[in-house]
């Protein structure tokens, strides 16, 4: 049988069409409904919302009825009112944040009010789970010498219970929601999207322990419509820290864990809304690891939060929140087979003894403080213009050893490795001959085992001999200054049709450097790259042979600058049982690079400001739901965009030159899901199907590449390169589903799945940059042509999952949960460069294949690995007193209760890029460049303890 | 409200079976290769087997013509106008058996070459040529670039010939090595060696 092909192309002249015709057709009608529901009577429907356990009011609890797009807040006295609701029988959902979640059927008329008197809300004690979320967000796993990163997606818990399995249950896994990246969503604090434009990716770091003071969110699926922005395709998550919105009272907790951090302590004070209209949060945590789950990660970050909040009038109200979080951790990096069999899954090369304490060697330091000042300003009952000021500073440092003429101090150097020598071949003659020499691996092995760690007492000697720096610790800093303003404005203006709009700005100013933390004991250093030749080593011809002490930036120096406007509106119509959307969103961004270094390199396109790049971006989304009953909808979503690239893959060597990425176009992003809803009083679920498609995106990523073949005269030894793959084609599709059955008062069970796929859809291009083929006066660019990557899976998450998992809540505020998840489909990154017409040429044969391969052979060396699946069974459980007007309670959770070991995943080392190479490398079984992989926490346990008064 | 009840199952199913139609992997791609379609490196001379090619050598002028030899293990194309018997004047032509440049899919040529105390490379030269419009009779010859062997480095280095480019060749085509020389004049009385010809 042949294979059904399942794909959709995208014609972008038709889908412009599409909405030029949908908006034409929208505003004629829009005039026709605003004049026709400006008759209806009115009537109103209200409530009181308080604490079950205190009966205090609740403050800025949101009431909605399901079937329209109308919805209030309650005031501080706990009351809402919704003026007009839409006549029939509706749902009406009442939702606080760390609340379970209130719904009542109504029958509503247009000849009275309802008023539903007090409702008690009743605190979700599982909504402490979340707490033990952040732990695996902020751990983004990346090795510096790669493009591979492992980055989480947007974990979070929202009331869906497939984002909630994919949060608590996939997360630790590396789960992606879509196979999406992180990039594909956005994170807002007030207002302010939280995303990079370095990168388009948040960090997550920078509110990191505070927990209590982000509590407040919202969560969209999808490019469903929101309040702040056009969006990406995975959705967004948007965290709210006004003052008056913090929970009133003083809440202290203490968590001991084994994942990052050992222990972490916690203290969130909300005054409340007062009688002149103040309303002022704080919250401060300490974190900390000696050493966290994996060998020698220490953690220590501590986080302030800070809010003031000022009602002017009824109509006016100001918030200033201030964030201040500071987070230090050693890293661990990937390994390779052979390591991970010699030394175990926690093994981590990157620490070593020094005066019996373990030094990291890979420190990440964050420090980005932020400041939004926000003003709500209610225009009238149906309209609302919010603006935000933020301001952003600090900078994220990562260290680093270096050697100027010793020997590499990476324990784990190839080199160093028994594989080295298993993996010996003659290569005189016309093919290789596999000549291994088991004593000197039996050798190596020992010395590994026995010197596996950084030998910090060894460079420092070095250095103390030579009298500099042959050695040091270096970090590459990245120094932000970002100023965002926007304005957001939502209008209802009719019960039909609501219309939203925002602009924002943001300009961005950040400076990059390498800094020189320490010389290990040498008096100074020589600000050169050895690897060079004279002539072309000087980092700065401006200022050659500058003697760097420690505290000096040096290496490479450069300002990057960037404006982004970004303007979005969207409209919403709701016709009680059928509700579509349109939104549409034009951005424009610039960028500019400053140079301050000369290279000796590139003399003539490193130094002072460079080009303009800059982007034009436009997008269009739609959507519709149809609500059979308010238990069976429907709903559909579609979007298109384009997006400009990152700076990241703007520049084929932004650290020392001005040269950007060849061809480098906007990436073109199409996202479409449809699902249907079931929200039985016993029954909640959704079941969904999505397909995405993303072109023309750009991936750069840097490794020291050793020996590969670059048509250089002399065999380079480590040549820093950068691997640049254009025109990316990346595909997702797949069925999601979540399901929550109330199966008696107490019990509940869930169900959650995801059968996905993600592959690329097309070949890409590839080129290196070598920086080195400058001194043989050839551009740095080596055009290795198509990459076959066609078919090949999109890496960095399992694309099945699957959870079932069963909860027990007693009414004496005590709860228990258990669950087990199965995760398969779990592909190795695959390296571009490796999949070129270059795997098959023989160096220095004009591009002839190498004589003695064979096709059979060639596809088993680059089959993609699939690694192996994964199971995970999680236990969770809490309970909560009252005494004396005070809850105090504590939330246990263990995961991965039967301590497996497992591979999250992982990237293909880009050296040996032939066919040859690669072969040889097999020979023995053990392979010397074989893949990296990222391992999963074994068991672990989380515990906290809290007294809310 | 019948079909709610089933619609969970049907969408499951049909989705379902859309994935399962499907396997990325078995559609995925190799790089292109360009096997070598005609090739010769003379191992079969050192080891004493039947010739991989078939190589027709002519003499233009003078009677030696281009050999096979041996040295180091190591087999080769050879003409020396040093060697027995000496003649005035050489000009001696080897050419491969036809072959389909078509097949080939970049349509290069490589091979490597040594000098032998050559001085002058007008009156001692070595040619590359491709013969093609092949009749029984007649063929058009096309005299190609190629890098040469260098003079002033130790004699009998290999050289490697860089990359010829075929691509203006269609159908069946001949590849011919051309030496000229003199046995008698001392300084034309060279040496030339090719080894290692491939079209790919």
């Amino acid at each position: 049988m042949r294979h059904v092909k399942f794909s959709l192309k995208l014609d972008k002249n038709y889908i412009v069409l599409f909405f030029v015709f949908m908006k034409k057709l929208l505003f004629s009608t829009l005039l026709v409904l605003i004049t026709l529901t400006t008759w209806a009577q009115s009537t109103a429907l209200r409530g009181v919302v308080v604490d079950a356990k205190t009966q205090q009011p609740l403050f800025n609890v949101t009431a909605n009825l399901s079937n329209t797009n109308l919805s209030a807040t309650t005031n501080q006295q706990g009351e809402f009112e919704i003026a007009n609701p839409t006549p029939g029988s509706q749902v009406l959902y009442i939702n606080f944040t760390g609340y379970v979640q209130k719904r009542f059927t109504l029958d509503i008329t247009t000849e009275a009010d309802i008023d539903l008197g007090t409702i008690y809300l009743e605190e979700d004690l599982t909504a402490e789970q979340q707490l033990s979320l952040i732990t695996l967000t902020e751990n983004d796993l990346g090795d510096d010498n790669s493009g591979s990163e492992t980055t989480s997606g947007l974990l979070q818990a929202s009331r869906d219970p497939f984002r909630q399995a994919a949060a608590f249950n996939w997360g630790q896994a590396r789960f992606r929601i879509r196979g999406l990246d992180n990039e594909y969503g956005n994170i807002f604090i007030n207002g302010i999207s939280m995303n990079k434009i370095f990168d388009g990716r948040p960090q997550f770091s920078n509110w990191g322990g505070l927990n209590d003071a982000t509590r407040n969110q919202e969560f969209i699926n999808g490019s469903m419509p929101n309040d702040y922005t056009f969006g990406g395709i995975l959705g967004i998550q948007a965290i709210n820290t006004r003052a008056s919105f913090m929970r009133t009272g003083t809440r202290v907790s203490l968590s001991g864990a084994n994942t990052n951090y050992s222990g972490r302590g916690m203290i969130t004070y909300g005054s409340g809304m007062n009688k002149n209209g103040w309303a002022y949060a704080a919250s401060a945590s300490y974190r900390m690891a000696k050493e966290g789950f994996f060998d020698g990660t220490d953690y220590d970050a501590k986080s302030f939060f800070l809010a003031i909040e000022k009602k002017i009038n009824s109509n006016h109200s100001l918030n200033l929140s201030a964030i201040y979080a500071q987070n230090s951790r050693g890293k661990n990096g990937p390994n390779t087979q052979e390591v991970v069999d010699l030394k175990g899954y926690k093994y981590n090369s990157y620490w070593g003894w020094q005066d019996g304490k373990k030094r990291n060697s890979r420190d990440k330091d964050v420090e980005e403080p932020i400041f939004i000042l926000s003003h709500y300003w209610d225009i009238s009952e149906k309209s609302t213009l919010n603006t935000n000021v933020s301001y952003q500073f600090g900078k994220i440092s990562n260290s680093r050893l270096e050697t100027n003429g010793a020997n590499n101090p990476d324990p784990t150097y190839y080199k160093n490795l028994p594989s080295y020598y298993l993996n010996f071949h003659n290569t005189d003659g016309s093919s290789p001959i596999w000549t291994p020499d088991f004593n000197n691996a039996e050798r190596n092995r020992q010395d590994f085992l026995a010197n596996s760690q950084i030998n910090w007492d060894r460079l420092y000697l070095q250095n103390a001999n030579k009298g500099y720096a042959v050695n040091a610790l270096y970090a590459d800093v990245m120094q932000d200054n970002q100023l965002t303003a926007n304005t957001l404005f939502n209008t209802q203006i009719s019960n039909v049709v609501g219309f939203n709009a925002g602009l924002t700005y943001r300009n961005l100013r950040s400076e990059s450097y390498q800094e020189m933390l320490d010389l290990l004991g040498g008096g100074y250093l020589i600000d050169n790259d050895t690897f060079l030749k004279e002539e072309f080593s000087a980092s700065d011809l401006n200022n050659p042979n500058r003697k760097i002490y420690e505290g000096d930036k040096y290496g490479y120096n450069y300002i990057m600058r960037a404006n982004v406007v970004d303007l979005f509106t969207q409209f919403q119509f709701n016709f009680g049982k059928f509700d579509f959307y349109l939104g549409q969103n034009a951005s424009y961004t610039e960028y500019q690079r400053e140079g301050l270094y000369r290279n000796a390199l590139y003399a003539d396109s490193s130094f002072g400001k460079g080009q303009k790049l800059s982007f034009e971006n436009y997008g269009f989304k739609g959507g519709a739901t149809y609500k059979l009953t308010g238990q069976h909808i429907f709903n559909f979503n579609a979007s298109y965009y384009t997006q400009a690239p990152s700076i990241r893959n703007s520049y084929s060597n932004v650290r020392i030159s001005d040269a950007t990425v060849n061809g480098l176009t906007d990436e073109k992003i199409f996202g479409s899901d449809i699902n249907y809803i079931i929200r039985t009083p016993k029954l909640k679920g959704r079941i969904g199907a999505y397909f995405n498609e993303i072109k023309d995106a750009t991936r750069t990523s840097f490794f020291y590449a050793d020996g590969i073949d670059i048509e250089m005269d002399d065999e380079t030894s480590s040549d820093f390169v950068a691997e640049i793959t254009r025109g990316i084609s990346k595909q997702s599709m797949g069925i999601e589903l979540g399901a929550e059955y109330q199966a008696t008062k107490t019990i509940k069970l869930t169900a959650a799945a995801n059968y996905g796929q993600a592959i690329y859809s097309d070949n890409a291009n590839v080129y290196l940059n070598v920086d080195g083929r400058r001194e043989s006066g050839l551009s740095p660019m080596v055009n290795y042509g198509t990459s076959y990557i066609k078919n090949y899976r999109v890496a960095g998450t399992p694309q099945q999952a699957y959870s079932l998992g069963i909860e027990y809540r007693d009414p004496n505020y005590w709860w228990i949960g258990a669950n087990a998840n199965f995760l398969t489909d779990i592909y190795l990154d695959i390296s571009p460069l490796l999949r070129t017409n270059n795997f098959f040429a023989e160096p220095g044969q004009g591009g002839a294949a190498f004589s003695d391969m064979d096709t059979d052979t060639a596809k088993r060396l680059l089959k993609q690995e699939k690694l192996d699946d994964i199971f995970l069974v999680n236990l969770q459980g809490g309970k909560s007193w009252r005494i004396n007007g005070k809850t105090f309670g504590f939330f246990a959770s263990v995961n991965n209760v039967l301590g497996l070991e497992y591979k999250t995943g992982g990237f293909e080392q880009a050296r040996n890029a032939n066919y040859r190479e690669l072969l040889m490398d097999h020979a023995s079984g053990t392979r010397t460049f074989g893949p990296k992989y990222f391992y999963g926490f074994g068991r672990t346990y989380f515990l906290n303890l809290y007294i809310n008064f | 409200m019948k079909i709610l009840k089933h619609i969970f199952p049907i969408a499951v199913l049909t989705l379902t079976g859309l994935f399962a139609a499907c396997s990325p992997e078995d559609e995925q791609e190799l790089p292109t290769y360009s096997p070598a379609i005609f090739s010769d490196d003379f191992e079969w001379h050192t080891k004493g087997e039947n010739p991989q090619n078939t190589w027709g050598t002519t003499a233009v002028k003078g009677t030696k013509k281009w050999t096979f030899a041996t040295f180091r293990n190591n087999s080769y194309l050879y003409f020396s106008a040093f060697d027995n018997p000496k003649e005035a004047e050489n000009d001696t032509w080897v050419t491969s058996n036809e072959l389909d440049i078509d097949k080939a899919n970049l349509k290069r040529l490589t091979f490597t070459s040594t000098q032998g105390f050559v001085t002058d490379t007008l009156n001692n030269k070595l040619e590359l040529y491709v013969l093609h419009n092949i009749t029984e009779s007649n063929a058009d010859t096309v005299k190609l670039h190629f890098r040469k062997p260098q003079l002033n480095v130790p004699n009998f280095t290999w050289v490697n010939s860089g990359i010829v480019n075929l691509s203006q060749f269609k159908g069946k085509i001949k590849i011919a090595f051309r030496a000229t020389g003199s046995g008698t004049d001392g300084r034309y009385d060279g040496t030339y060696e090719v080894d290692n010809i491939k079209v790919f």
